[in-house]
């Protein structure tokens, strides 16, 4: 460790041969892109290292492994989430302030667009079966957590995951099916 | 998600991992029903089926197969729609969150807390009140609630985690004499990054098919499963004889142990659905129950989360034109054992494949047959892997 702190090269060496293969298990959750996930990993090393020497690793938490996939997992939401905002940036005119708390003006609802695409959305749920329909209503329309959905249903909150994900698939299939006999019919 | 604490009395809460109603034993996927081909590529897209499952999956598509569909006049069109639904449901649940729990829960979490929340490797535990508001948050996010997902992959079993009184003695202590080197020249930039990203891409490609050739070397020399005799073989196949229980020390050699239990059963023919009632008791003659938790899944083979000690009874019952139609129970029990753990332990030093290797060796003789399977998972796709967890007991 404290080779690594000195940056000895040896240290530096094994260090990066130990852990590479845990950096890029992280980094594949995020990159696709062989060369840019290259990027993420350089960076990812220098910000370990960072850290390291702010004496951020505590051995008394845990093992160096998960301390670094816990560092190199949260750089990696970090850089993405900033990359995000900057593909999306919020735009404000000169003098505005941003507000600090939600608009509480019209919902996304009442719009005219959104009316479309929530008949659009209700229509699908309405062609899905009652159990589907009912996890999607709970989830997204009452405000229910994926724990109290699976009180509710007396299923596991692994069935829970899995049963939302399939509800959303099926919805999906509708819609798209949806979309087809639209076009057919122009 | 799964950092959740235990909603049933009767049942430990799921350490993360396959539900028990998931797909495939035998993926070490995301614990979602995938509806597009993991190998799809941009060719792929040419054919109207396979370009309709990508759009129904399009937020795990890459950001070059998304870019296609995008680009394609109609796929595009349908593609946006999709995602406007999305938007809209979520939009829903934003709304509902701001009424019940106020703008804050609209803000996305920081990733320490997302890293808690969906239990990382070393994770520590959120209270109760902020992991529900994580939770909420994630219904009206796709992007945190696809970072959570990350977490619940489960961790290859080769990957060196290593333990806090290991790190400071194997890096190795240079002699005063050597010069420091920074990292920082690791970073290259421009042109030359590029011609030397592409021969070390070249080099590893060569590496990795060195490696696949090496791997399928002789060595991997896998157990038989042992001849079974009428109802000792299926339908249920797993779990049966011993569950290892193991200690803290020995999940972190090995992280695949102690995780969930696989059930695996002969599927029945045109069977719609599976139920299944596990009961713990005492072992005594009159089997006193101690709990009992119930599941049911589409398929026919999937995971529980890690029971208690004790012995069990798992009754399975297929669903077939409505009716039910029971199996023979599988008596299995749930273990600690100072022994094997003694033996697994002595392999520390070795090599991880060849410590996998030699633990499912002597896992399987000592008739922990549900945990050398386990073990077999965590390894790297092999012929002999895949066919060793092929195998089913029985006659």
């Amino acid at each position: 460790m404290a080779g690594l702190r000195a940056r000895r090269e040896e240290s530096v060496e094994t260090f990066l041969d130990r852990y590479r293969s845990l950096f890029f298990h992280c980094i594949g959750h995020f990159e696709k892109d062989h060369s840019a996930g290259e990027d993420l990993f350089q960076d990812i090393v220098v910000y370990v290292l960072e850290r390291l020497d702010q004496q951020s690793f505590d051995p008394a938490k845990g093992s160096f492994g998960t301390w670094l996939y816990r560092v190199a997992w949260c750089r990696c939401v970090d850089l993405k989430r900033k990359a995000g905002a900057r593909r999306n940036p919020k735009l404000t005119t000169v003098g505005d302030g941003i507000p600090d708390r939600a608009d509480a003006g019209p919902g996304p609802g009442e719009t005219a667009g959104d009316d479309e695409i929530g008949d659009m959305v209700r229509r699908g749920m309405s062609s899905l079966g009652e159990e589907e329909r009912v996890l999607l209503q709970m989830r997204f329309v009452d405000d229910r957590t994926i724990g109290e959905i699976s009180r509710a249903l007396s299923i596991s909150i692994e069935q829970t995951k899995y049963r939302l994900k399939r509800a959303s698939t099926s919805l999906r299939r509708v819609l798209l099916n949806d979309f087809a006999l639209e076009d057919a019919a122009r | 998600m799964s950092s959740r604490k235990p909603e049933n009395p009767d049942q430990t809460q799921p350490r993360g991992g396959l539900g028990s109603d998931s797909g495939a034993s035998m993926k070490r996927d995301l614990n979602v029903p995938r509806s597009m081909p993991a190998d799809l590529t941009t060719a792929g897209l040419d054919d109207p089926k396979t370009a309709d499952e990508a759009l129904i999956a399009w937020d795990e598509l890459d950001a070059q197969l998304l870019q296609m569909l995008a680009e394609d006049p109609e796929r595009g069109r349908r593609l946006r729609k999709l995602q406007d639904a999305d938007g809209w449901l979520r939009a829903r649940a934003a709304e509902a969150a701001r009424k019940t729990g106020g703008p804050a829960l609209l803000d996305c979490p920081e990733a320490e807390e997302l890293y808690d929340f969906g239990q990382g490797p070393g994770a520590t535990t959120l209270s109760q009140a902020r992991q529900d508001a994580i939770d909420r948050h994630l219904a009206t996010c796709r992007e945190c609630e696809a970072f959570v997902e990350t977490l619940s992959v489960p961790m290859p079993a080769g990957l060196e985690l290593g333990m806090p009184d290991e790190e400071p003695e194997e890096l190795p202590v240079d002699p005063a004499w050597v010069r420091p080197t920074p990292v920082i020249p690791l970073r290259r930039k421009g042109p030359r990054r590029l011609l030397v990203g592409a021969g070390l891409a070249a080099a590893a490609v060569v590496v990795a098919l060195i490696a696949i050739q090496t791997q399928s070397a002789p060595g991997l020399a896998f157990p038989q499963q042992p001849p079974l005799r009428g109802s000792a073989g299926g339908p249920i196949f797993y779990p049966r004889g011993h569950v290892l229980a193991p200690s803290e020390e020995l999940k972190k050699v090995f992280p695949a142990l102690g995780g969930r239990i696989e059930w695996l059963i002969e599927p029945s023919k045109d069977a719609t659905e599976y139920q299944f009632l596990w009961i713990r008791h005492d072992d005594s003659a009159f089997a006193k129950e101690l709990g009992r938790g119930r599941f049911d899944s589409k398929d026919s083979s999937g995971f529980i989360s890690q029971l208690d000690e004790g012995s069990y009874t798992l009754f399975a019952t297929a669903i077939v034109n409505g009716l039910p139609h029971p199996m023979t129970p599988r008596e299995f029990d749930v273990q600690t054992d100072p022994a094997i753990e003694a033996q697994l332990l002595a392999t520390r030093g070795q090599p991880t494949i060849e410590r996998t290797m030699t633990a499912i060796r002597l896992l399987q003789a000592a008739k922990y047959w549900t945990d050398a399977r386990d073990l077999a998972r965590s390894l790297p796709p092999s012929p002999e892997r895949d066919l060793f967890l092929s195998q089913t007991p029985g006659r």
